[in-house]
């Protein structure tokens, strides 16, 4: 697993895919906080009473940063197969948790270092526009809220990891990607709940990954940290369970 | 003890088998040369041997342990179907990736060596896209050499590569096979370059194993014969026949083959004296390509 995890590093940091994503997701939310364009901006900056608000989560659920990180894993991720490297990981790897387990590893460094840097950047930003930034939870509530999102990042990077070991295709992976950064799921199962009047379904919302990731702010509530963590875990647990399946069953092309 | 073992393997793709009740054995140390038209199933065999295909049915073992064991597999290098190389980096960062992935101890000092040993070392740093297929598929051999495997199991290595290559590339297996003792399992269309270092064969036919040879019992079984242009092949035919006691007299569109005598001056005497006009007369040594041929039915190979 750690044999996996360092090559995978090596090869992700010298590549450009991940400094155009992370680039990118940098400049589009920068603008977006440069130019008032959230929603929620007041309190995304941390200078009302909502600031324990989800500063990275302006949009609905996870937000621009998972968005970006669901094409960049899932380039992470294809590369593998694409270029035929997998046969040299494959032929040598018996056992399918080295691979996903040093995958999802090297992913969620990558997930932790885009997280970092777009929380950086929004203070910077927030603080440069002359709103400020209010830590409500302090160093320690932001140190939670990091740990917290880069967990999700890790179950976010599960769940792409197995669609891709399933479905053997980059656009899948991508949308499936996409659709659970935005929150659509949550918002759906949210909307299904109320209109069915059906407390549970929209309490099944908040596990859902989007649902996790929307849960953590600047506040550090222990029941919240634990639940966003284990929540996450399972995720994890669950999709590399499946995807070590795809990967006892499908063939290695 | 074989370095390859399989029993009853077979693959199936839905209701198409592919691979047909194999029972392969490629001995310890050879050079192992597996043969076969496109689709016969060379490569579905290949990634069953190297654990990247699931068998349908059957079992594939490696030096003795099921090749789903972690130890036999620390022990083979694979290049199956085109260099599995990452586009975007250098020759050297391949090397050292795949150093990484294997868990060798100074991946940077091996890549190094393994540059070398395939003769690329002054395009390390190059991109692999930007090498050409000769140096891609030698780079792809490098790659499979990096953890220093006991069997290598290469797939069409050789395809692509200019005469040069060909012959630089012979030599690395033969040093690999010789010096190190490494087996090779190969696969190549290039029936010539295979018989100058293969010492086993297995021939693939339709998903079916139809003959596994050594080297030196094909050579006892190929049938060497006497070609010959003369200006009547049907009545050479007749007087060899009668006059010399061939094994076999065949006439064919503008020669004749004679088996059995290789004594092309007595043939010459002979057609000679009796009128007819021989304008060529050699003794012709079946090569592997023929061979192959003559047991497929003469179905070309490739």
């Amino acid at each position: 697993m750690l044999n996996i995890f360092k090559m995978d590093m090596r090869r992700t940091l010298r590549s450009k895919a991940p400094y155009s994503c992370i680039a990118f997701m940098l400049l589009v939310s920068g603008t977006m906080i440069f130019f008032g364009m959230l929603p929620d901006f007041a309190a995304a900056t941390g200078s009302s009473s909502g600031g324990a608000m989800d500063m990275t989560s302006s949009m609905m659920g996870i937000g621009m940063a998972f968005i970006m990180m669901s094409i960049l894993f899932a380039i992470c991720i294809s590369t593998d197969f694409s270029s035929g490297f997998a046969k040299n990981i494959f032929s040598r790897h018996t056992n399918p948790v080295r691979y996903i387990g040093g995958k999802l590893l090297s992913l969620t460094v990558i997930g932790a270092i885009a997280i970092v840097a777009h929380a950086v950047m929004s203070m910077l930003l927030f603080a440069i526009i002359g709103n400020g930034v209010v830590l409500p939870g302090g160093f320690i509530g932001l140190l939670a809220y990091l740990i917290e999102k880069i967990f999700v990042s890790g179950a976010f990077a599960a769940l792409i990891l197995m669609v891709y070991l399933f479905a053997r295709h980059i656009a899948i992976s991508m949308i499936v990607g996409v659709v659970a950064a935005t929150g659509i799921l949550s918002a759906l199962l949210n909307i299904l709940g109320e209109y069915l009047e059906v407390s549970f379904i929209s309490k099944v919302a908040k596990y859902t990954i989007s649902g996790l990731s929307g849960q953590a702010n600047l506040e550090f509530t222990g029941s919240v940290f634990v639940t966003i963590i284990i929540g996450s875990v399972l995720w994890i647990a669950v999709c590399s369970a499946l995807g070590a399946k795809a990967l006892k069953k499908k063939d290695i092309s | 003890m074989n370095a390859i073992e399989t029993v009853n393997l077979c693959k199936s793709y839905g209701n198409k088998p592919v691979v047909d009740n194999i029972d392969l054995a490629v001995p310890l140390g050879s050079i192992y040369g597996f043969i076969g038209r496109n689709g016969s199933g060379k490569t579905t065999t290949q990634k069953m041997v190297s654990g990247l295909a699931r068998p349908t049915s059957g079992r594939v073992n490696l030096f003795g342990k099921s090749v789903e064991s972690q130890d036999v597999r620390d022990q083979i290098g694979v290049l199956i179907e085109q260099p599995a190389l990452f586009a975007e980096l250098s020759a050297y960062e391949n090397l050292v990736l795949q150093g990484l992935n294997t868990g060798v101890k100074n991946p940077k000092e091996q890549a190094k060596k393994s540059l070398e040993m395939v003769d690329l070392t002054e395009a390390a740093n190059k991109k692999s896209k930007q090498l050409s297929l000769g140096m891609r598929q030698r780079l792809g051999v490098a790659v499979a050499m990096m953890a220093s495997p006991k069997l290598l199991i290469l797939d069409e290595p050789i395809n692509g590569l200019d005469p040069q290559g060909i012959i630089e590339m012979r030599g690395v297996f033969e040093r690999l096979n010789k010096d190190m003792g490494i087996t090779i399992f190969i696969s190549s269309h290039i029936l010539g370059e295979l018989s100058r270092i293969a010492t086993h064969y297995g021939i693939l036919h339709e998903g079916q194993l139809i003959q596994q040879i050594s080297a030196k019992e094909l050579a006892e079984k190929s049938r060497d014969y006497l070609q010959i242009r003369v200006s009547d092949s049907e009545k050479a035919c007749c007087l060899i026949k009668e006059r010399m006691n061939p094994t076999e007299c065949v006439v064919h569109e503008d020669s004749l083959h004679v088996f059995g005598i290789d004594n092309s001056r007595a043939v010459n005497e002979l057609l000679w004296s009796n009128g007819l006009a021989v304008d060529e007369i050699y003794l012709h040594r079946q090569d592997l390509e023929e061979y192959f041929l003559t047991l497929m039915g003469g179905v070309k190979i490739a």
